[in-house]
Formats: structure tokens, sequence, C-alpha cells
């Protein structure tokens, strides 16, 4: 990680004449003239809180208080070599109110004990420009069958030159929160400044991270960079954007190994044996489930979604043969946004999900999707809260199953539920094989199920005999559902609180619900139709093994952890 | 036959709610209930036959009395349970629950009193995980049980941190 990276040299290249900046000096020395020269960088970088010092643990404070104004060349951190940010020429030494261990050495004299925070790859605008283009000729495409009867040539250069001036500006806006951007992942700590309109500092503690994902929008692809986006279990996860994409795969790795509790450098998690940059995968590693691209389609074809809008494009039809109206307001009045509908359902279910691959790696477990743009989403196997297995009945015909993981915090892509996917679409041994590269422990069909008593059946006309239930020494499981087949795992340690609901018809019949809460997600457990006694008996047993389970996994990864992160 | 829904938990004991929650929601149904009916009878009046006032005033007076009866037995279903690890809260009448919380789970303990609770010297309590279903609340306790419920929770679940 000493080494220079070929992204720090490079924003040369992408500046504006900077007269004063040397070309050629190492990365470590003081190569930033004072900063007022530089227009780009905010008057505050004299005190950034990259200069804070560890210790202190409030150190996302982005204008600490110091008791007196301090150069940041003083403070006694060993991120102080910072050496790009302090102005050569601020005043020596000579009052510091902190305990200086030793005369403060010249930055330059010395290679920094960190690396200092640094920016992006300085090509992150150019792709941010080449996102907004598309999306400008994605809403043009959706607009242009309206318009399309009042379009001449003037009117299409107006466009043009609209989007190329909307392309530009974008492109603008990228580059200023390029300048505007810092980063610094490092042996201690995981750090996001931006310091554009509203500045912030993310400091994110390494045993906080949910999930690690590299996004490689089809641009990005092309320039050989990608996106890391990380997942704190807050609503928004924090994204660097973009960084070279070998990199971007070494900090994954790096990260997912610190958030399992590892203890390990930088330095060493480089030295790992790496994923290859175009699959995305390392020696190894395990592909435990590839998708079918049939398999996507049926799944698609056979959405309610996709159903419900080609049932609308032939009522708006028939309709409209019916009533003989003009084949142009049957087109556009009825069956266009139905076909756009279905079109959307088929985006959302196929295109996304082509080439998913589910890898099991040593750390966790890894998805990566996409046919342009390439998502690879990977977290540690003990940050799964439970897993939902779906199975449509139209489905039922081809054997094929939807599986979704819970993870907290995941972004809510635009899939048709919640959940992050783990199986898209795909046969029982599928299912299986990704149950079994998660929790090995269990093995769904060897699980003990048990069925509803009879008398259930005055409450649940259709399908009663379908609930099922079962629990063993990691999980507890329901399925059931005719319509919609639904298996809803739930391991112990990941339990939140249980319930027991009765009404008043279930009382007169003596059953009971039990419902167990998980973090919001696809999972949503509930036994119906249970003896009370069960019901009882099975809630306290529930709470006592949730809150053994979850003491063990606590002791675990304290003691995997000499994580100072792991204090918070 | 035990009832898991109405008994204690095997050597706990239910604490009910503070005898004022009672007035405060006796208050409450005569105040809301009332003032719907006062309402409805005066659209009636406006609008209707003299016979529909007085059957709107009979039919509410009856509701009135039938909620006014029932909050006894509804304040006295309401319970909480403090078990060495985690936390029992049962209620309703009708729709019977109990919730067991963890303390280890708890990730906020919510206290709060709006400004008629607070006239009674009432507190909720309410426990927050990482879950949106737990729906773990206790009512209608004296500020100060509240209080003390509330550090002796946080407590445990300070000792008992299960984490994500």
């Amino acid at each position: 990680m000493t080494a220079p990276e070929p992204p720090r040299e490079a924003p040369d290249a992408w500046l504006p004449p900077a007269p004063q900046r040397a070309q050629s000096e190492p990365a470590g020395t003081p190569s930033f003239p004072p900063p007022a020269v530089d227009p780009g960088r905010p008057p505050q970088r004299a005190e950034p809180p990259v200069a804070t010092p560890p210790p202190v643990p409030s150190a996302p404070s982005p204008a600490p208080h110091p008791p007196s104004f301090v150069p940041s060349a003083q403070y006694p951190a060993p991120s102080s070599p910072s050496a790009q940010y302090p102005a050569p020429s601020s005043p020596p030494p000579s009052s510091a109110p902190y305990p200086v261990p030793a005369p403060l050495p010249a930055p330059a004299s010395e290679p920094p004990a960190l690396p200092a925070a640094e920016h992006p790859h300085p090509a992150s605008p150019l792709v941010r420009g080449w996102i907004t283009l598309v999306a400008i000729v994605v809403i043009l495409a959706h607009n242009v069958t309206d318009a399309s009867q009042g379009l001449h040539a003037a009117g299409v250069l107006r466009l043009v030159a609209l989007a190329a001036i909307v392309v530009v500006l974008s492109m603008a806006l990228g580059f200023v929160r390029w300048r505007t951007t810092w980063f610094l992942i490092s042996d201690t700590e995981l750090r996001i400044e931006r310091r554009f309109i509203v500045h912030s500092v993310d400091r994110i503690p390494f045993t906080r991270i949910q999930s690690v994902n590299v996004v490689q929008p089809f641009a990005a692809r092309l320039l050989g960079l990608a996106a890391l986006r990380i997942d704190v279990g807050a609503k928004s996860g924090h994204t660097i954007e973009f960084l070279p994409r070998s990199r971007a795969y070494r900090m994954r790795d790096y990260l997912l190994a610190r958030a399992h509790g590892t203890a390990t450098t930088l330095s060493e998690a480089a030295a790992l044996p790496q994923a290859d940059a175009w699959h995305d995968r390392a020696v190894h590693d395990e592909v435990v489930f590839k998708v079918r691209l049939t398999d996507l389609i049926i799944t698609a074809v056979l959405s309610p979604g996709f159903l419900i809008s080609l049932a609308w494009v032939v009522l708006a039809v028939v309709l409209g043969v019916a009533a003989q109206g003009s084949p142009f307001v049957v087109l556009v009045g009825g069956a266009l946004p139905a076909v756009l509908g279905a079109a959307e359902t088929v985006n959302r279910r196929v295109l996304t999900q082509v080439n998913f691959e589910l890898t099991r790696s040593e750390r966790g477990v890894r998805a990566a999707k996409g046919l342009t743009s390439l998502t690879s989403e990977s977290l540690p196997i003990d940050r799964i809260q439970g897993i939902a297995v779906h199975q449509n009945i139209l489905w039922r015909p081809f054997g094929l199953y939807q599986v979704r993981m819970d993870v907290l915090g995941s972004r809510r892509e635009k899939e048709d539920s919640i959940g992050t996917m783990l199986v898209p679409a795909g046969r029982l041994d599928a299912v299986q094989a990704a149950l079994g590269a998660i929790w090995p422990q269990t093995d769904l069909l060897a699980l003990d199920w048990h069925g509803v008593p009879r008398r259930a059946r005055w409450l649940c006309w259709i399908g009663p005999g379908t609930q099922r239930f079962a629990e063993d020494d990691f999980l507890v499981a329901t399925r059931g559902g005719v319509l919609l087949h639904r298996i809803d795992l739930v391991p112990h340690a990941r339990v939140q609180s249980v319930s027991i609901d009765q009404g008043p018809l279930q009382r007169r019949l003596r059953l009971a619900t039990l419902a167990i809460h998980t973090s919001p997600g696809a999972v949503h457990w509930t036994r119906r139709w249970m003896e009370p006694e069960d019901a009882g008996l099975l809630c306290h047993g529930e709470v006592e093994q949730c809150r053994r389970a979850a003491a063990m996994t606590n002791r675990r990864s304290r003691a995997a952890s000499q994580d100072p992160d792991t204090v918070f | 036959m035990t009832d898991p829904l109405r008994e204690a938990p095997p050597g706990l004991e239910w604490t009910p709610l503070s005898p004022n929650y009672e007035r405060m929601k006796h208050l409450l149904v005569l105040g809301v209930w009332g003032t719907w009916g006062i309402l409805v009878a005066i659209v009636c009046g406006i609008w209707a036959p003299m016979w529909a006032v007085g059957l709107t005033v009979v039919v509410f007076a009856a509701w009135i009395v039938y909620r006014y009866r029932r909050i006894r037995r509804m304040v006295a279903a309401w319970g909480y349970a403090e078990g060495p690890t985690e936390l029992f809260i049962r209620r309703g009448l009708l729709m019977r629950s109990l919730t067991v919380v963890p303390y280890g789970r708890m990730q906020v303990v919510e206290v709060e009193s709006g400004p008629i609770e607070r006239h009674f010297g009432l507190t909720t309590v309410r426990l927050v995980t990482a879950s949106a279903e737990t729906d773990a609340e206790v009512p209608g306790l004296a500020d100060a049980a509240a209080a003390s419920l509330r550090d002796r929770i946080t407590e445990k679940g300070e000792n008992q941190a299960g984490g994500l």
C-alpha cells in the first residue's frame, strides 16, 4: 500500500492548470501549495480531520476545536504525514498543545506510517457523465413515442443540444465532487470525506460493515473502474466512486476480512491471491450456483406482474376492436402502458439477474450479476438475518424456486420484493446447494417437519395441510401456502423477539399463532394454528436458544477481533 | 391446561399497570365517544327527524357504557414480567398477545408521556429492536415505576448485549 498507486499520480492529468504542483514528486512529500492558493481546496484543509489523532474517539468531527489553532502537521497522530495537506510554509511547531513524542520530523524525511487520504480515480466524472447520457437517452426513448408526431429537425437539434448541456453539466458537477471527495482505507480505519456543499466525514467501524458491493456500470467497466459500496446497516450505504477495478476487489476482500473480525493488515490482504479482474473470482472460491437464462425467463413470464400486464394488453386490444376505436388510441391509451409494465418486469427479473453467479469464498458469500453493468455483493455469513424461499404456483410444474436473504440495511433494489437475491431462479438442487453453502449444518429436506392440528381446517379452508414447521439446533423454519408457497428460515441467533397472538375464533378452537420477528426484509416468520401450550413452550424455548446463540457468536466475534472498533 | 397467554412464566409475576391508567381510560372513553355522540346527534338534529337523534343517543350511550365497563378488564389484561434475561408483555382481551423480548436484543428503550398522560402521572415505555415487527410497549406506568423499569432493562441490556 505504500507504493504510490497509479491513480494518485494521474490526477494531474485531469486537473486544470496547476503550475504550483510538482508533477513527479513522490506521494509522501508535501507537494501542495498553501491552501489558500488552490481554489479547489476549501480553506479548512489546514486542520482537516485527516490529521485527527486516532486516540480521540469522536474522530469524525469535521472541525475539531483544539485549544488553539494548530496546523495539522503538529498533531502527534501517525496519520499526520497526510503531508499532502499541511502547507509547507505553515508556522513552525512551537507551542503544541498535545504531547508531541519527538521533535517533529519534516514530513518529507520519513515515509508516512499511514497512507494519506486520497481522491477516487480521476476518470470518475467521465463515468458520471456517461451514466447521465444513458439516463437521458432512456427518458427520451420513453417519451419519443408520444412526441413523435410533432418532431422535426430543429426540434431534434434542440433536444440534442439540451442533452449535451446536461451531460457537460453533470460531468462538471462530477469533477467538483471528485475534487472534494477523499477516502482512506488503512489498517486502522475506513473514512470517507466529502467537502462539496455539505461537508461530511464518515468514519466506518470495520466491525459494523454488513456487506460490501463492487458495482461496475457499463462506462466504468470500459474504463476498468468500479464503485465500492459499503453497507453498515443504516438506510443508505457509503459509496466510493470510482476505483480501479483490481483495487476495488482488493479493498473489498480486505474490508470483508475486517468485517469478519479477522485482524489483518492491508499489506497482508494484498498478498492474498487476487480475484481475476474479469470474473471476480479468487482461486479457491467455489461457484455454488449459476443461473440459467431459460429459468429466468420462465419465472419472469409466469410472474403476476407480467401476466397482469399481458391480460391488460389483450383486454385493451379486444375492447378497442369491439368499440372500433382508432388503432392509435388503442395502442397509446391502453396497450402501451401495459407493454411498458411487462417490459419493466422482464428487465427486473431477467436483465438485471442475467449471469447471476453465487460464489462461496473463504469468508462469506458473493452474488455477482449483470449484463452490461456488473454488480457483486459480498457479505460474511453471520450477517445473514434470514432466508426466504418462494415458489409461485405457476412455477411449480417447472420446479423453480426463488431464494432471497435478508441483510441489515441492504439497499432496496428494484426487485419485486425486498431482500438480497440468493437464487433468482433455480430448481430444488440449486436451493439446497445455496443453503448448504451458507448454513451447511442444516439440510432443508432432512428437517423434521410438523403439521398443524386438524381442527385448524375450520379457520383455514384452503391448504391447511401445506403448513409445516421445523426446527433444529441452528434455525427455525416454517413453510406453507398454496398460491405462493414460501419457506422462511431464521437462525436462532438472529431472532429479535417472539410473540404469540390469539384471536377470538382461535381461542374458541384452542389455537394460537407464533411469530418470530427479524430485521426488516423478505422473511416473515409466522406459524399459525398451533396448540397454545406448544406455542408457549416453543416461545420460551426459542427465546432461550436465541439468547444462547447470540451470546456464543458474541464471544466468538469478541475473541476473534482485536479491532478497537469492537468497543462501539 | 395452562394458557401461555394468561399465565405468568414460571417463577414470575405479572406486574399490573398503574390504577391511574384505568382512570385515564375511563375519562378518555367518556370524552372521545361522548364528543362523537354529541356531534352525530347534532348532525342528526339538523338533517334528520327527531327519532334519529334519540336513536343516536341511545346507541352511543349503550356503547359508552359497554366500553366503560370493559376498561377494568382490559387494563387488567395488560401486564409485564421481568425475567432474568427477557421481558414478557401480555395484553388484549379479544385479540390476546404475548410478546417476549430478550434484553440483549434491545436497541433503544423509549420513554414517553403525552399531555393527558402527564396529567395522570403516567408514562409509556417502549422497547425497540432491530425488527420493525417487534411491538413491545407498556403503557400507563407510574412515572417512578417507568423510570426504574427503564433503568433496569437498560442495564440488563448492556450486560447481555447480543448485537446483530
